[in-house]
């Protein structure tokens, strides 16, 4: 009983934690609370960009990067680096795109946004 | 994102899977590995390097990877064990070199075994004179085991009639200080004995006792943590350590 479980139950305990830590990046970049919902401010903002509220825009499109942040933490240990750098890239050029009231580059930037995050973790 | 916990983390999974991979993978042993083994090992580590530092590309996959080898690895290693025609298949087996003292020119281009490569392998076996070998075979692993002649082997015990004592394992009695309690049980020995047999070195207590052993024919080895030598010998004449 002894030798079943130090050389079976360990050692698969032990690969099922890897494990889960390397698969988990889909199930972690779910939100959690409101503030890490960033694909609920993505699409807060595409509707506001929509209805010309640039300013509300503004706001919230501060909040996907601030959501993103909390989400980048809980993703880092399972996600290749790149699909992160490539989130960060898009969410700072929507910012810069809102900032200039530039319809078609923020729209096509959320919708960057969103395709990387299809992919994240997968 | 920070990239040291994210090294840390990974290594982490990287360390323990290659591990219990390894245990797995059973005790072959690294001078018994074939060439296609070897490169079998460097490509498992590869991936576990991969996996440890390669934080550009994703862990599971260079995880699925290192698992896919090391499962194909198991598969070889069963089908060797069960048929010997596989084995001789995929591990190749011994060839002979030199026979009844000749060397066998034809068998060494085939395997491009060099001469020079024959010279080497047998001075690191202690043989500087080919004439002294009645027959070399180089083995799965590339190593070379040799039979010399007759007249050259050394002269063993039954070559003079002589019955040698049995000599067995030695069994250890303390290691490090601590007594090593299963194997003083099924001496049937006690600490109390023990305890006599270090006093007579002059040792006080099992903590001073660095390693104990005793041998089949009961004879005992005992080594102290403090080195009682006056004048040991120095062998170095590295300046920087003095």
């Amino acid at each position: 009983m002894k030798e079943f479980i130090l050389y079976k139950v360990i050692p698969l305990f032990i690969l099922a934690i890897f494990i889960c830590v390397m698969k988990s990046g889909e199930y972690l970049k779910q939100s959690f609370t409101e503030e890490d919902d960033v694909m609920y401010y993505v699409e807060l903002v595409s509707t506001e960009i929509d209805n010309g509220h640039w300013s509300e825009a503004k706001t919230n499109i501060s909040n996907v990067k601030d959501a993103f942040e909390i989400v980048k933490k809980r993703i880092q240990f399972s996600v290749e680096r790149n699909e992160l750098y490539e989130m960060e890239s898009s969410i700072n050029r929507a910012i810069g795109f809102v900032s200039a009231r530039d319809v078609g580059g923020a729209k096509a930037e959320l919708e960057e946004i969103k395709f990387t995050w299809e992919g994240l973790g997968k | 994102m920070n990239e040291t916990a994210i090294v840390l983390v990974r290594s982490i999974i990287a360390f323990g899977t290659l591990l219990i991979f390894t245990r797995f993978l059973g005790k072959q042993q690294v001078s018994q590995i074939t060439f296609f083994d070897y490169i079998l090992g460097i490509t498992i580590g590869s991936m576990a390097a991969n996996l440890s530092t390669d934080i550009a590309t994703d862990a599971w996959p260079n995880w699925v990877g290192l698992l896919s080898w090391t499962v194909m690895v198991y598969i070889f290693q069963k089908v060797t064990v069960k048929s010997r025609q596989a084995s001789v298949y995929i591990d190749g087996e011994p060839v002979i070199v030199i026979m009844n003292g000749e060397i066998m020119d034809e068998v060494m281009k085939k395997l491009r075994f060099r001469l020079s490569d024959l010279q080497e392998q047998l001075r690191e076996k202690g043989v500087f004179d080919i004439n002294e070998v009645e027959y070399a075979v180089v083995e799965k692993d590339g190593q070379l085991s040799i039979l010399k002649k007759a007249e050259y082997l050394p002269l063993t015990p039954k070559d003079i009639n002589v019955r040698p004592e049995y000599k067995g394992i030695a069994t250890e009695l303390i290691y490090d200080g601590e007594i090593v309690k299963s194997n003083l049980k099924q001496l049937n020995k006690d600490e109390a004995w023990l305890k006599e047999q270090i006093a007579a070195k002059g040792f006080n207590e099992f903590a001073e006792v660095f390693l104990a052993v005793i041998a089949p024919n009961g004879s005992l080895f005992i080594d102290g943590f403090d080195d009682k030598m006056e004048n040991p010998i120095d062998i170095t004449d590295f300046k920087g350590l003095k």
